[in-house]
């Protein structure tokens, strides 16, 4: 069997090249999450602003649901942290690949019901653009570490026919962007601490 | 009787104890043979005798068959009670949306020869315990000799699907002809309309309702069985909100008063039970549309007449399903155009083809929306409503020291009337008004000679156009400037 030899200078800088190119592109992907928070935070508050009552009220939290292709994100700490990172990058990338379909069939239904409501409108748009553009940041780390992201799976988002089902549905919504803007926060802050700059 | 042909007698009997009685029943005219019966039962059955006097024997046989007794009776007509056939409801249906309840019931008692007046009681009844929440008389004619078929509908305070609803009926015909006592028919069986109030779903009602401002509210919560009712909300209304009034073991209503105009997306209801579920459902409250304001038809090129108008108190009903819908007639063509332009403009406007020979449109708009409609209405001579375009393209033909032609262009047919052109001649000082009168063209140009201009002199042109008197209507806008500097003398 023939040994070939191995420059290892290159070979360690050809790996900290790719170590660093992986840490720029967490931080970038990080940074998008810090502002997908925020952005989720205004859309989740323009949104039920514009549904009425009980929308917005103290006492109104009601439990969210999972849809196929975009279950909650919540997870206890222990089994959060017992995820590995491709598992972390994969869950990310499927909510975020899902999310554009479920954000745009909110802001459709929204244009029907709120046709007035323009910045409601721009906001779901801006958040489905967002989403789009974390999911293939979050794939390209994960090629960048070897990873193979699945495929994404179709998803069929609920359309509900009663209005106040709608008003639901998009708060629900509203309500798991923001939640896995905050779990890809917390994903890639992690990650960071792996791979620093 | 219940058929003027048959009578239903029955009796008491003094003794404490009628175990094994039997009776003897003889009933018969004056000189007549009587016809008689026996029966077991302290009730019998004789044809009714309308003239005269019907004398009835009972005479009562102890369980040894010994008589104990013997009674006469002297029956006429007016001793005898008219007891209509109980009616049958053959049909209820239920309009969710319209919340009415249809009953249809035959009459096919008693068939007499003549028209005859009928009053019916309907009585509906709902909750759990029962009790009756409307009792409506209707009156009616019967033909002769005819069974009939009649309906009758109600309007529920309470969305049907909130709770069962029965129906019940009952009938008093005026029977003229009979002398005696005329009385109330039994109640008929109760018909029943189910509600959703089952036990097997959470929800409410009525779902997506559209509603006029100022109207009172009522939303009802079903709920699943295990579940026990907490509270219904409704908007960020608490002091107008009637407790609620439970309906059955899994249905409850709250009713609001003087509601106010919601949300664009709805003001909603919802409704909590426990353990921790909730559902709800959307109002949208606002106003019919308001009659058509400042309708006015116009036509600039005898192609298109355009008419315009405003919508007048805007009716807070937003989206396809809610705005107004505006379509705009034309009587004498028959012809109809719908608007589709954007919701809630300051002006509406519509596009209706002008047709060929015809001068006179008598135009109406006509509004609608879930809670009503509206119209107003134009006649219009087109001749009489011509507002040009703007003149547009204005060239200097013919240019000398004092002299040009102006010529410019008015798009649209306009061979049908004579046109008025004001060109305003500026030339740094006061400007200078010239009107001309021009034959309205085909091939939209125009044009017109200014003299007396002065030599080497700037000058700015502008032209607007209507039609001359008596068919002024409109002025057009002014043209652009148009800038030009007349030769050198030579």
């Amino acid at each position: 069997m023939e040994v070939l030899p191995v420059d290892l200078p290159n070979l360690r800088t050809s790996s900290s090249h790719s170590q660093q190119g992986i840490a720029s592109r967490i931080s970038q992907a990080h940074h998008l999450s810090v502002s997908m928070q925020r952005g989720s935070e205004q859309l989740l508050t323009e949104y039920v602003l514009r549904q009425g009552i009980p929308f917005g009220n103290a006492d109104f939290n009601p439990h969210v649901p999972d849809f196929p292709g975009l279950p909650s994100p919540a997870l206890s700490q222990e089994a959060w942290k017992d995820l590995s990172d491709a598992e972390r990058l994969q869950q990310d990338v499927m909510a975020f690949s899902n999310l554009p379909a479920f954000l745009s069939a909110v802001k459709r239904q929204q244009e029907m019901l709120n046709s007035l409501a323009s910045e409601l409108h721009r906001q779901l748009e801006t958040a489905g653009m967002q989403c789009r553009g974390m999911a293939s940041n979050l794939k390209s780390i994960m090629t960048a570490m070897g990873l193979m992201p699945e495929p994404a799976v179709p998803v069929e988002p609920p359309n509900p026919v009663e209005n106040f089902s709608k008003k639901l549905v998009g708060y629900y919504v509203c309500q798991l962007y923001r939640e896995w803007a905050n779990r890809s926060e917390e994903d890639l802050a992690l990650l960071a601490t792996k791979y620093p700059l | 009787t219940h058929d003027l042909q048959n009578v239903l007698c029955s009796w008491t009997t003094a003794s404490a104890t009628d175990l094994g009685l039997s009776y003897k029943f003889c009933y018969g005219l004056r000189y007549s043979s009587p016809v008689c019966e026996k029966t077991q039962d302290n009730r019998a059955q004789m044809t009714l005798n309308s003239f005269g006097t019907t004398f009835v024997g009972i005479e009562t046989f102890n369980s040894s068959a010994n008589l104990i007794s013997k009674n006469t009776f002297r029956l006429r007509e007016e001793n005898i009670s008219y007891v209509p056939i109980t009616p049958q409801i053959r049909n209820l249906t239920a309009n969710s949306s319209a919340r009415t309840l249809n009953l249809e019931w035959n009459y096919g008692g008693l068939l007499v020869p003549f028209d005859m007046d009928a009053t019916w009681q309907i009585r509906i009844l709902r909750k759990d315990p029962i009790e009756t929440v409307a009792l409506e008389t209707y009156d009616s004619k019967l033909p002769g000799n005819t069974a009939t078929i009649l309906s009758w509908s109600w309007t529920s305070d309470i969305p049907l699907e909130c709770t069962t609803h029965y129906a019940q009926i009952r009938c008093y015909l005026h029977l003229e002809v009979f002398s005696g006592t005329k009385t109330w028919s039994e109640w008929s069986p109760l018909a029943k309309m189910p509600g959703q109030d089952t036990g097997s779903l959470i929800k409410m009602f009525p779902v997506d309702e559209v509603a006029q401002v100022g109207t009172n509210l009522t939303f009802c919560c079903v709920w699943k069985r295990g579940q026990s009712f907490k509270k219904i909300g409704y908007s960020n209304y608490s002091a107008a909100l009637s407790p609620p009034v439970r309906l059955s073991n899994w249905s409850a209503v709250i009713y609001v008063q003087n509601a106010n105009k919601s949300i664009e997306a709805g003001d909603n209801a919802w409704c909590e039970v426990d353990p921790g579920d909730f559902t709800g459902t959307t109002t949208f409250v606002g106003y019919p549309p308001d009659t058509p304001q400042n309708l006015s038809c116009e036509t600039s090129d005898f192609k298109e007449i355009t008419c315009e108008w405003k919508a007048g108190r805007p009716t807070n009903l937003y989206s396809a399903e809610r705005r107004t819908n505006y379509t705009l007639f034309e009587s004498i063509s028959g012809k109809n155009v719908t608007y589709n332009g954007k919701e809630n403009p300051e002006y509406y406007r519509c596009n209706f083809l002008v047709l060929n020979n015809q001068r006179i449109y008598n135009f109406t708009i006509h509004g609608s929306n879930p809670l009503g409609q509206s119209e107003s209405s134009l006649l219009i001579n087109i001749n009489y409503r011509v507002h040009p375009q703007t003149p547009t393209a204005l060239t200097v033909i013919n240019n000398s020291p004092t002299h040009i032609t102006l010529a410019w262009q008015l798009s649209g047919n306009l061979m049908p009337i004579m046109l008025q052109c004001l060109v305003r001649i500026n030339s740094g000082g006061a400007p200078e008004d010239l009107n001309v009168q021009l034959n309205g063209t085909e091939n939209l140009t125009y044009s017109v000679s200014i003299d007396k201009l002065r030599p080497y002199t700037k000058y700015v042109f502008q032209v607007r156009c209507s039609a001359i008197e008596p068919f002024f209507w409109k002025w057009s806008r002014w043209s652009e400037n148009k800038h030009h500097t007349t030769l050198e003398a030579p």
